[in-house]
């Protein structure tokens, strides 16, 4: 690990946000949180991140809104949603636009944690691709 | 005396004869020793020439000449004559003894020398009983001392003549009045005679006695009448004043009277009016009256009364004879009666009566007081036409009074009592009571009326105001009767112990029976036994004889049913405060009761379906719910494991931890507020009613639909007015209302693309001090048909729901005393706005 893996979280709610960077942060990960897609869309840290934590339920920007949005913009980086409204249809639609993993809220840090892995193993295996 | 009678015989024989009665009164003393002398013939031609006139001249001549001529007389001559001169002398004596005049000769010693016949006859003696006896014989006892005292006088004085009068005593006791006329004159050589002729006067004395007893009685009439006389001549100005005149005036009766005596007694104040009278008197020679007062030395007041007749008297001047009165005694009696007069009048005016009498032939007044005149108006100098009187009468009243004579005429008498009015030129009416009595003539006919009119106008008034006064209370009591008729089915009165003493209801419906007089309050009551705190302290109560009101009691009526009655009564107590028993109202509110149990039904419905629209908004509610439980549910659960990635670390971060614990517990704290509030608003329970802000609640109701708004992208703007004054209300229910404008607000602008999805949350207060709040949203809007529709129950254009929300929404802003309504605005969208009143109590 030459490059610690940055990870984003996008969540409008402030003590989900501060309890996920909490959690990754116990483990080593380097965190970036940011209350609104449109927050991270104009961070300069768009580009280095390799996985982004989105809350599917946002104002304005929606969680999923985000995903199209980077996938448009030409960002791979996973995509892991976090919800607190577990609806059927919005986790299909989440995991067929390529969302490694749809969590509701409330969830298991380990749980995140093994989504987490796999989306930045991924990441890494396509970015070397 | 004689000489001279003798020279003057000759030449002035004609005037002898004038002389002659005398001359024969003294010569007839002393005939006989003259007679006896009587012869010088130088004499003879002289008494032939008065043969008859002048024999006293011739005696005297005689005497005279005796002792110049004595022996020149012839004898012959004497004889010639001596028998004429005898017949003569005899003539003479016996005129001297007829002679219808008493004469005494007497001596110094009162000795009787002689006496004519005629005198002794008329003392009833023969002249030789008188002659040589005294003279006091034929005088009273008490008056000789007088008689020899003037006898004495009449020797003092020869020649000069007295005259007294005196009483003589006839021989037969009886009194003979005579005025004597006496001489003393030398007789003889050293002897004196005493010569006396008696005028008998009894007559005269008798008459001046009479007189004399008349002005005695005169003097007394006028002392008994206090009538004094006065004479006064003016033009010698002599004042005559008899002795009564002067006790009047109260002067010494020695004064000599004046008529100035009679002005310095006048009172100063009438003193210019007697001076006009008399002056006028005075100079007209008229007769004159006046009165005037005198001022008398001791202070005190006479009033006099003057009448005095203008006389002429014999020598042409004229005399004032007159009288004058002491009228004092009448004039006090005057002024007692008048006022007597005037305190029967004053008592007349005071008592305001009138008194009169008619005459029922003449049909006039015989008499009227002044204060009749008063009553009626009438000049009390006015002679009266019946028409007159006739227009001061009430017309409604004349028939009545008209009535009465002709009544008493027929009755021939009687009593009469009547009322009439008496209309005054002004307009005014008097009220009169009547009093009248029949006076029956001695033709046993009625001739007159008499009565009095008592005015009786102000009594009238008063009673008109009593009346006035009890109607108005009888109406106040009819009214007070009304209200408490009106609000209430009846009236009860009950006794110091409690039992019912009079029901009176007023109802068309016979609710109880008359049959609980008599009966104690809660013998008819029929809850006495299921309820008894409510009767015991009912009981304590009016055993404190303490006014209660709306005590609700159940009781049966006579018909059977079950009624719930309540009343209200009020100790009463006599005017010392003597407890009395209660008076009170009852009313029959079964109906009322019926009615607060169905609204009491109505209520819980209404609370039940405020309960389930509640739920029911839970339910839409719930991915909302969910969130913001699962968000720190989600925060916790990460937290944790942080921590536990924090210990587990090789060198554990203790700090992280610790922080990661504390962000656990703060959101477990934020999951639990959220339960709270949903367990608040899915409560069942009891309507709260308690001071509340406004825009606390709204932060309550933001608090739930934060996430709603967020999954509808709904922006929410909040203008609340800061320090809204409170109202009363239920916190439960009032966020139901909001939260339901708020999703509603929520709902309608779910298809809106094309615009900001905004909704606003706007609290104020106005004027009135109510609280205004406003949920507006920009979304569809309602149509105007909708508009009238969107309150009612079932009504709704969603998929979903019951529509019971706005309609349970009005429902509960009208239970807190506000209103429900749509705002009408220009853009788009639509806002529900509610008023509620403010909270008084805390206001105030």
């Amino acid at each position: 690990m030459s490059t610690p893996p940055l990870i984003a979280i996008v969540d409008d709610d402030g003590s989900v946000r501060a309890a996920i960077n909490n959690l990754l942060k116990s483990r080593g990960y380097i965190v970036h949180t940011f209350v609104s897609a449109e927050e991270f869309l104009r961070s300069p840290h768009l580009n280095g991140t390799s996985c982004v934590i989105a809350d599917v339920q946002m104002s304005i920007m929606s969680g999923l809104d985000l995903l199209t949005h980077m996938r448009d913009q030409g960002y791979g980086a996973p995509f892991i949603f976090i919800t607190a409204f577990p609806d059927d249809r919005v986790r299909d639609r989440a995991l067929s636009a390529g969302a490694i993993c749809f969590l509701a809220k409330p969830f298991s840090g380990q749980h995140l944690i093994r989504c987490l892995d796999t989306a930045l193993d991924k990441h890494r295996g396509g970015a070397s691709a | 005396m004689i000489l001279v009678f003798s020279l003057m015989g000759s030449l002035i024989a004609s005037a002898m004869l004038f002389v002659f009665p005398f001359a024969v009164l003294a010569y007839f003393f002393a005939p006989p020793p003259f007679n006896l002398r009587i012869d010088n013939p130088q004499t003879l031609p002289v008494i032939v020439a008065f043969v008859v006139v002048s024999i006293v001249g011739k005696h005297l001549i005689e005497k005279v000449r005796r002792e110049r001529n004595v022996a020149l007389e012839a004898a012959a001559r004497l004889r010639r004559g001596e028998a004429e001169l005898r017949d003569r002398e005899k003539q003479w004596r016996e005129i001297f003894e007829h002679n219808p005049v008493m004469h005494f000769m007497v001596n110094a010693t009162g000795m009787v020398l002689n006496v004519n016949t005629f005198g002794a006859t008329q003392l009833g003696y023969a002249p030789s009983e008188l002659v040589g006896h005294s003279v006091l014989k034929v005088f009273l006892e008490e008056d000789r001392p007088f008689v020899r005292e003037r006898v004495g006088l009449c020797i003092e004085t020869v020649g000069q003549s007295h005259t007294w009068e005196i009483q003589k005593i006839r021989k037969d006791g009886s009194v003979l009045w005579v005025r004597e006329n006496a001489k003393a004159m030398q007789w003889a050589e050293d002897k004196l005679v005493v010569l006396i002729a008696c005028e008998d006067i009894t007559e005269r004395k008798r008459t001046e006695t009479a007189l004399r007893r008349s002005e005695a009685h005169l003097a007394q009439a006028q002392e008994l009448s206090r009538t004094g006389s006065f004479g006064w001549n003016v033009a010698t100005g002599e004042v005559y004043w008899s002795k009564e005149t002067f006790r009047i005036f109260q002067y010494d009766p020695s004064t000599k009277p004046t008529p100035q005596l009679v002005v310095d007694r006048t009172h100063p104040e009438d003193r210019a009016a007697v001076r006009e009278t008399i002056d006028r008197a005075f100079q007209n020679e008229e007769d004159f009256e006046h009165e005037y007062r005198l001022l008398m030395p001791d202070g005190s007041v006479k009033h006099l009364h003057a009448l005095a007749r203008a006389i002429r008297t014999a020598s042409g001047d004229i005399e004032f004879v007159g009288a004058v009165t002491d009228i004092t005694a009448a004039k006090q009696a005057e002024q007692q009666l008048r006022r007597s007069e005037a305190y029967l009048a004053e008592a007349q005016h005071l008592s305001h009566t009138g008194s009169w009498s008619w005459d029922v032939h003449r049909r006039e007044f015989v008499y009227r007081s002044a204060e009749n005149d008063r009553l009626f108006g009438f000049d009390p100098q006015e002679a009266l036409s019946i028409e007159t009187i006739r227009s001061r009468i009430h017309p409604d009243d004349l028939p009545r009074l008209q009535e009465v004579p002709r009544q008493a005429i027929e009755d021939k008498g009687g009593h009469f009592e009547y009322d009439f009015r008496i209309l005054l030129p002004d307009g005014a009416i008097r009220r009169i009571h009547s009093v009248a009595h029949a006076v029956v003539g001695s033709d046993g006919k009625v001739s007159e009326l008499i009565g009095t009119h008592m005015d009786v106008t102000e009594q009238h008034a008063a009673r008109e105001r009593l009346e006035r006064a009890l109607a108005a209370l009888r109406e106040s009591e009819q009214r007070f009767r009304d209200y408490a008729e009106t609000a209430s089915d009846w009236l009860w009165e009950t006794g110091p112990d409690h039992r019912i003493t009079r029901i009176s209801e007023h109802t068309s419906a016979a609710i109880l029976t008359t049959k609980v007089v008599g009966l104690l309050r809660w013998e008819i009551a029929h809850d006495v036994e299921t309820e008894p705190e409510k009767w015991r302290q009912h009981r304590a109560t009016i055993d404190a004889r303490l006014p209660f009101r709306d005590f609700i009691y159940r009781t049966v009526t006579q018909m059977g049913s079950t009624i719930y009655v309540r009343t209200s009564g009020k100790p009463f107590f006599d005017a010392d405060g003597n407890f009395l028993g209660y008076r009170g109202v009852s009313t029959d509110i079964t109906a009322t009761i019926r009615a607060d149990q169905a609204e009491r039904e109505l209520r819980k419905a209404q609370a039940e379906l405020a309960h389930v629209t509640r739920v029911t908004t839970l339910g839409e509610l719930t991915t909302s719910i969910a969130h913001e439980i699962n968000q720190p549910l989600a925060a916790i659960v990460t937290n944790g494991e942080a921590c536990l990635g924090w210990l587990g670390r090789e060198t554990p971060d203790l700090s992280a931890a610790r922080r990661s614990v504390e962000w656990i517990i703060e959101d477990g704290i934020r999951a639990s507020e959220v339960i709270r509030r949903i367990r608040a608003l899915a409560k069942k329970g009891e309507i709260e009613m308690v001071p509340l802000d406004v825009n606390d609640i709204v932060k309550e109701v933001i608090a739930l639909v934060t996430r709603e708004l967020v999954s509808h992208q709904v922006s929410l703007r909040t203008e609340l007015t800061p320090a809204l004054p409170l109202i009363l209300g239920d916190r439960v229910q009032l966020q139901q209302v909001i939260t339901n404008l708020v999703m509603n607000g929520i709902e309608a602008m779910q298809t809106v693309s094309d615009r900001p999805r905004e909704l606003v949350i706007r609290s104020s207060h106005d004027d009135m001090g109510r609280v205004h709040l406003a949920v507006a949203d920009c979304g569809v809007g309602i149509t105007e048909d909708d508009a009238d529709r969107v309150f009612n129950p079932f009504f709704t254009t969603k998929s979903s729901g019951l529509g019971m929300g706005l309609s349970i929404c009005r429902s509960i802003v009208e239970a807190h005393g506000g209103s429900l309504s749509i705002a009408r605005k220009q853009e788009p969208g639509a806002t529900f706005q509610f008023v509620l009143p403010l909270h008084k109590e805390v206001v105030s």
